[in-house]
């Protein structure tokens, strides 16, 4: 991690809750971390892990009844989640951007991507239409579409998903952002598809100066784009690592069996693979002490009553983990 | 097109341990009834699954391996070619007849939540085919195979009155397994069975399916978008792309020998968890052996790869199709210029192509 | 390894039988609920119910307003108006019950085959409904009963004839997206014959639209059932019904405002009642909606 330059983003403490009808969930809770420019980093998790409301609270695009429920998110010294909506509306595309999931269903079909793009940087930019429709152009080949002006007037549905999502792309980079949160940027994709558009995103943030926020539940699409990497079970971030060591000795027995349980292509197909017992948990119902010690080999009696404190390992990672210095001890020993 | 079906049926002879024979299979799907337009969804398939072994089709989206899943299982009726299931052709049978058959070939879908009725309880769903295919049980032995095939799969017998809503979704489509494995088939079709769930469910899934493979010697037809699942799942393996195998061999051969660059492509696009892997393989990547597809569903002429080929410019490629041919024993490539990964890379960098 | 043994999540059951502790969590839907209760109960149970004879005329008591004795009023031979509000309920029930359980099973059936059966047919069975569905009930239901008389069974036929196309559109898109899902394919790939995947698992699903549209089927066929009586063309004296007791009170407007008032807010909440009843049932009968 980049600890000399300011970080953009400084999150503190954040927590996401849902007032439901049988009461209040909280499935993010307790989340910090900063991002310095330039930062690639990766959050990592299951589904229902929280990942994705961490995106989009900092976005505060959360689906309602969610709402912010404590903590800060602060970029230049300002706390987003006190902003009026119109300011949080500026910082949303103009210094904050997020691509999508799911490119079709985040495009207007009726409009042509031309029109949607030279809107977006419209919306954020006093020039001159012809102006934005020559940047749209200009935004569109760097996004790698062929033949930019040929496709500047064709409707999304002309376009195959990889394609669309370029165009996504393109459209959240218009207005120059500090920040591109990319919420599992290329899970509806093709795996062909995927790793191309993960390649142009970070050929994208070293062109642009900007840092990433990169939410997957894809460990080796995370590998393959993070500097850092954060994992996050049952609404917290369990570990924080850079990438190479997360990969190589992870600490967090969690991060551990994840790896392992990843069904890889070098893997010796005569022995099983190495699954996780059980279920994650439901934001509703998660476990005394440790969420993750009901499926955990290590457990032993405290991870049943005492939520592990955030451990600051001597080579700078964190792990929420009781046995975090001996785990890291023991590997580094090894 | 028919010579690559016969090049096929002469290489692979109809021994007695092929429990599916699929022979020019095609299903073609109407766009415009007037403007005569239509999708070849499966475009002359040929291949057999010996019995007690896994063939897997993998794929992208749109390369019409679930149309292909569900044909052999005559759920769709195919526009050309035969399905033979231990010799007997299927779409001949009398619907009475095929339901008789239904008993002995199974389905599992992805979607663990769409292909469990909500209003039935786990119970109920796995002892309707119980129902059909063995009304003479009495409702006590029904309920006991209930709870064998739940423990089967790793379920709880209390797991028998929930209903699908109130389970993850590891647990559905366990769910989906007991069922499709509650009156013992030979053979069953798993159709992106393991690509809704997560990494962790994921992995127990797969467990759960090889293990039962062997204790139950079934023969499993494997389809997926996901290589490295269907090397771990499968004893042979087709490559689909836009309607046709591309290539077909074991999974040794498949996998230390891959000849299509098609299959070079899904290689070398699959994310290893390892960062400096990754780092070699974005420089592998950038040297272009796969293109995007540029836009939805165009029909293409000559090979329907080239026009994400590196080698797609040639002449050949643009004008004639190639058919699936014998590039080493029992491995089959539908290229004209079948070769390594390595010997791709460098005819792509003499060709120099432009961009586009 | 992979016989792992799962969370300790004790499903609960949710029996189907705790549908009307659903609904009525709902408070309009309560309201309505009971509404639409104690109008079924005061109406059949008429005889038990109303406070006076339905004949029993009283000829110092002509148009009364409301009275504690006469909380609706008297008409013009002195008759105690509720008591004939409640007597009437029972040929606009009548009419109302057996047309809806025309529509929807004529209408259900007509659908299910069109959705069922794909293809010519189903064009032709909904370019059919398309017609009917493009002109107002109203003028075709006065065009039916000229031709063909206004006994109750007439009206009976022509209501539930009316009210047809529209449910077999419903019906139609109900089974067609039931047949779109992979339980469906998966309970054909056990081998299961169409008439056990159609009573087992298909229909059941498409119910829940079905029994909702019944409920707002009933509101309009009461609606027009009191509109045809309204203008003569519906239910001939010496019957009464909610309709012809409207439009006795309406010619008689003059002498007391009272007299329509009461028929017309009875035909008001009822159908107001039944509809909000539609709305709320196919909320809870549907797990997936709730």
């Amino acid at each position: 991690m980049n600890e000399t330059a300011a970080p953009i983003l400084d999150v503190r403490d954040l927590a996401v809750e849902f007032p439901l009808s049988g009461g209040t969930i909280v499935p993010v809770r307790g989340v910090s971390f900063t991002l310095a420019p330039r930062q690639r980093l990766g959050i990592v998790g299951e589904s229902g892990s929280g990942k994705s409301l961490t995106a989009l609270s900092l976005m505060r695009l959360l689906p309602p009844p969610g709402r912010i429920g404590g903590g800060e998110v602060l970029m230049d010294g300002r706390d987003l989640t006190r902003l009026s909506e119109r300011e949080m509306a500026r910082v949303r595309g103009g210094r904050m951007a997020l691509v999508y999931q799911d490119p079709m269903s985040s495009l207007n079909p009726v409009q042509t991507v031309g029109r949607q793009i030279v809107e977006a940087i419209r919306t954020h930019e006093d020039v001159s239409r012809a102006a934005a429709r020559a940047r749209a152009i200009e935004l569109l080949g760097e996004v790698g579409l062929p033949q930019p002006a040929e496709r500047f007037d064709s409707y999304p549905h002309q376009f195959s998903g990889g394609m669309r999502q370029r165009v996504m792309i393109a459209m959240a980079i218009s207005a120059g952002p500090d920040v591109l949160i990319a919420d599992e940027p290329t899970t509806a994709l093709d795996v062909t598809t995927q790793a191309r558009i993960i390649d142009l995103l970070g050929r994208l943030v070293d062109q642009h100066d900007m840092a990433v926020i990169l939410i997957t539940h894809d460990l080796g699409v995370a590998a393959s784009f993070c500097d850092d990497v954060h994992v996050m079970y049952a609404g917290r971030i369990v570990e924080r690592s850079p990438a190479e060591p997360l990969f190589r000795q992870p600490v967090h027995p969690y991060t551990e069996a994840l790896l392992s349980a990843i069904c890889r292509l070098d893997f010796d197909v005569s022995t099983p693979i190495a699954a996780i017992p059980g279920q994650p948990p439901l934001p509703q119902a998660i476990p005394e002490g440790c969420p993750f010690h009901p499926r955990c080999p290590h457990a032993f009696g405290r991870c049943t009553v005492e939520v592990p404190a955030d451990t600051l390992l001597p080579d700078g990672r964190t792990a929420e983990c009781h046995l975090a210095g001996e785990r890291a001890g023991a590997e580094v020993a090894a | 097109m028919t010579q690559a079906r016969g090049a096929v049926r002469a290489e692979l002879p109809e021994v007695a341990d092929d429990l599916v024979v699929v022979d020019g299979l095609a299903r073609h799907f109407a766009l415009d009834k007037r403007a005569n337009q239509v999708v070849r969804a499966v475009d002359d398939v040929s291949f057999a699954i010996r019995r007690g072994e896994t063939f897997g089709l993998v794929g992208e989206s749109g390369s019409g391996k679930s149309t292909l899943a569900r044909l052999l299982l005559r759920l769709d009726r195919p526009t050309a070619g035969r399905v033979l299931f231990d010799g007997i052709d299927v779409a001949s049978l009398s619907a009475r007849e095929l339901r008789k058959l239904r008993w002995r070939m199974q389905i599992v879908f992805q979607d663990p939540f769409a292909s469990l009725n909500r209003r039935r309880t786990v119970e109920q769903t796995i002892e309707l085919p119980l129902r059909v295919h063995q009304p003479q049980l009495k409702s006590a032995e029904r309920a006991a195979r209930v709870r064998e095939l739940l423990d089967l799969v790793g379920l709880r017998s209390s797991h028998a009155t929930a209903y699908p809503r109130e389970l993850s979704g590891g647990q559905c489509q366990r769910v989906s397994i007991a069922r499709a494995l509650s009156i013992r088939p030979e053979f069953v079709v798993l159709d992106e069975a393991v690509s809704a769930v997560d990494v962790s469910i994921q992995a127990q899934i797969l467990n759960l399916l090889r293990e039962l493979q062997g204790r139950l010697g079934l023969t499993y037809l494997f389809v997926s978008h996901d290589l490295s699942v269907v090397r771990y799942m499968s004893n042979t393996i087709g490559v689909m792309y836009h309607g046709k195998i591309v290539e077909l061999g074991s999974r040794e051969q498949l996998f230390s020998s891959p000849r299509h660059p098609y299959t070079h492509g899904l290689l070398a696009s699959i994310p290893v968890p390892d960062p400096e892997v990754e780092r070699a393989r974005e420089r592998e990547r950038a040297q272009g052996i796969v293109r995007d597809e540029v836009a939805a569903g165009a029909e293409v002429s000559g090979c329907r790869f080239h026009p994400r080929c590196p080698l797609g410019t040639r002449e050949r490629c643009r004008a004639v199709e190639p058919p699936l041919e014998l590039v080493e024993p029992e491995h089959y490539a539908a290229c004209h210029f079948p070769q390594s990964a390595e010997s791709l890379a460098r005819a792509a960098a003499a060709e120099a192509t432009p961009a586009g | 390894m992979s016989a792992v043994a799962e969370p300790l999540r004790v499903p609960r059951r949710r029996p189907r039988a705790r549908f009307l502790t659903q609904l009525l969590k709902r408070p309009s839907a309560a309201i309505a609920f009971v509404v639409v209760l104690a109008i079924v109960v005061g109406v059949v149970g008429a005889p038990l119910v109303a406070p006076y004879s339905p004949n029993a005329f009283d000829f110092t008591h002509l148009f009364g307003g409301p009275t504690l004795a006469h909380p609706f009023g008297t008409d013009e031979l002195g008759r105690d108006l509720l008591t004939r509000v409640l007597y009437g309920g029972r040929t606009t029930l009548e009419i109302a019950g057996f047309s809806v359980v025309l529509a929807m099973s004529g209408g259900s059936l007509w659908g299910f085959t069109a959705a069922y059966r794909r293809g010519w047919l189903d064009e032709l069975l909904m370019r059919v409904a398309d017609l009917t569905l493009g002109m107002p009930v109203i003028l075709l239901g006065l065009v039916l009963v000229a031709a063909f008389g206004s006994s109750t069974l007439s009206l009976v036929l022509i209501l539930g004839i009316l009210f047809m196309p529209a449910t077999a559109r419903l019906a139609r898109a109900a089974l067609l997206s039931e047949l779109e899902t992979d339980y469906y394919l998966a309970t054909i790939s056990v081998g299961t014959p169409p008439w056990l995947i159609m009573l087992r698992e298909l229909l059941p699903n498409a119910a829940p639209v079905l029994i909702a549209r019944a409920s707002v089927v009933a509101a309009e066929a009461i609606f027009v059932e009191a509109s045809l009586s309204f203008v003569g063309l519906g239910v001939q004296p010496p019957a009464a019904s909610w309709g012809t007791l409207l439009q006795k009170g309406y010619t008689n407007l003059y002498r007391s405002y009272w007299y329509p008032l009461f028929p017309g807010l009875v035909i008001l909440v009822a159908v107001l009642a039944l509809n909000t009843l539609g709305d709320h049932l196919q909320r809870v009968l549907d797990p997936a909606k709730r």
